[in-house]
């Protein structure tokens, strides 16, 4: 309100013509320290309930403009502080990314073992040499990969004359073959699971 | 109005004091203390009210002024206060003032004390329903069975009166 406003008020107060708002507007603007002499007077006559009645009345006012933000800021703190103690407080979820998937890969075509069964002419050997003489293809045919990495699965399942093992017994021959043969079989599928690389059903079946 | 007549209105004013305090603070503490210092207040004004008249307006107005000064209190701020009457607003609720903005403030309160006196007794009458309880023209109409137009001219020529005077006491 300028000072003209305030003036015209002033004369309609005077002259007993303003409303019971009017004169609180009134108030708000003769209440000001740095008022006019003139208007501290009427200040003084509009006396200090209508003065508080119309602080009372601004404020709530105030208050009214923006209600649901000042109610709103403290849930909104509460809610990001809750979702902040969740995440560095949670139980560790699993390293998915460490862990390679192995799928579970059927043998339909097992000729490899068909392949080992040839050599039935060796002589018998203890249990604990036979391990170690499969051991040792094994980190052989492992050499051979690391050794020449641009060949294909088919190196590594190449049977040569050291590699067959000699069994007397014709079913713990046979389930050493079956070792083996997983033991390749799931080291080829984790190396094509890390390397993200899809076989073919037919390179497995192969394999 | 007699303090047994008081005592009689003073609940319905207290629950009607107590519902603006808890309005403007939100709890119920400050609101009891609206409502024990606003009947505090109401009684300064037991001589000025009319027995069998509806005074909610004022406690209404009352409360608010109550609210307003405790906050006031709370905060102690710098706050010039025109004082009308020293009854209703002791020398010493205006903390935080610097002594000159007190006694400029009695002063002027004292002023305007004297210049009322001065009226007649209508004009007084009119004037303090305007100033003390805030009444519309209608509301003193109708309590006072006196015509809109001769309520205006009543009050103008009571407020014009104390400003004159005033003026004159303070130059």
């Amino acid at each position: 309100m300028t000072n003209s406003e305030t003036e015209l008020l002033i004369k309609k107060y005077l002259n007993g013509e303003t409303t019971a708002d009017e004169e609180r507007l009134l108030a708000l603007e003769v209440f000001r320290e740095d008022a006019p002499e003139d208007w501290k007077i009427i200040a003084g006559m509009l006396g200090e309930l209508t003065i508080d009645e119309a602080l009372f009345d601004q404020m709530m006012a105030e208050r009214r403009q923006n209600p649901r933000i000042i109610k709103l800021w403290p849930w909104l703190a509460a809610a990001c502080v809750a979702a902040l103690l969740v995440i560095f407080l949670g139980p560790p979820r699993d390293d998915v990314s460490t862990q390679p998937q192995i799928a579970k890969v059927e043998p339909q075509n097992p000729q490899p073992v068909l392949k080992v069964q040839e050599s039935d002419n060796v002589k018998e050997k203890p249990q604990a040499t036979v391990t170690k003489k499969v051991a040792k293809a094994l980190r052989k045919a492992r050499k051979k990969q690391v050794a020449k990495p641009e060949n294909n699965e088919r190196a590594l399942i190449k049977v040569e004359a050291s590699d067959i093992i000699p069994y007397d017994d014709p079913y713990m021959q046979f389930a050493e073959q079956v070792r083996a043969l997983r033991e390749r079989g799931n080291r080829v599928i984790q190396r094509v699971s890390m390397n993200s690389v899809l076989l073919e059903k037919t390179q497995l079946n192969n394999i | 109005m007699t303090q047994e007549e008081f005592e009689h209105i003073a609940p319905t004013l207290r629950e009607l004091m107590l519902s603006v305090g808890r309005g403007f603070f939100g709890n119920d503490d400050d609101a009891e203390d609206v409502a024990q210092e606003g009947l505090v207040a109401l009684l300064r004004y037991i001589d000025w009210m009319e027995s069998g008249a509806q005074h909610d307006a004022l406690a209404v107005r009352v409360a608010k002024h109550c609210c307003i000064d405790i906050v006031r209190k709370r905060k102690s701020s710098l706050f010039v206060m025109n004082k009308m009457n020293e009854n209703t607003a002791p020398p010493d609720w205006n903390v935080g003032a610097s002594p000159h903005e007190v006694l400029e403030a009695k002063e002027l309160h004292e002023a305007v004390n004297k210049a009322v006196q001065h009226l007649k007794p209508s004009e007084r009458r009119l004037f303090e329903m305007r100033q003390i309880e805030g009444l519309e023209l209608d509301d003193i109409a109708k309590q006072t069975n006196i015509a809109k137009p001769s309520i205006k001219s009543i009050v103008s020529a009571a407020r014009k009166k104390v400003f004159e005077e005033i003026k004159k006491l303070r130059t």
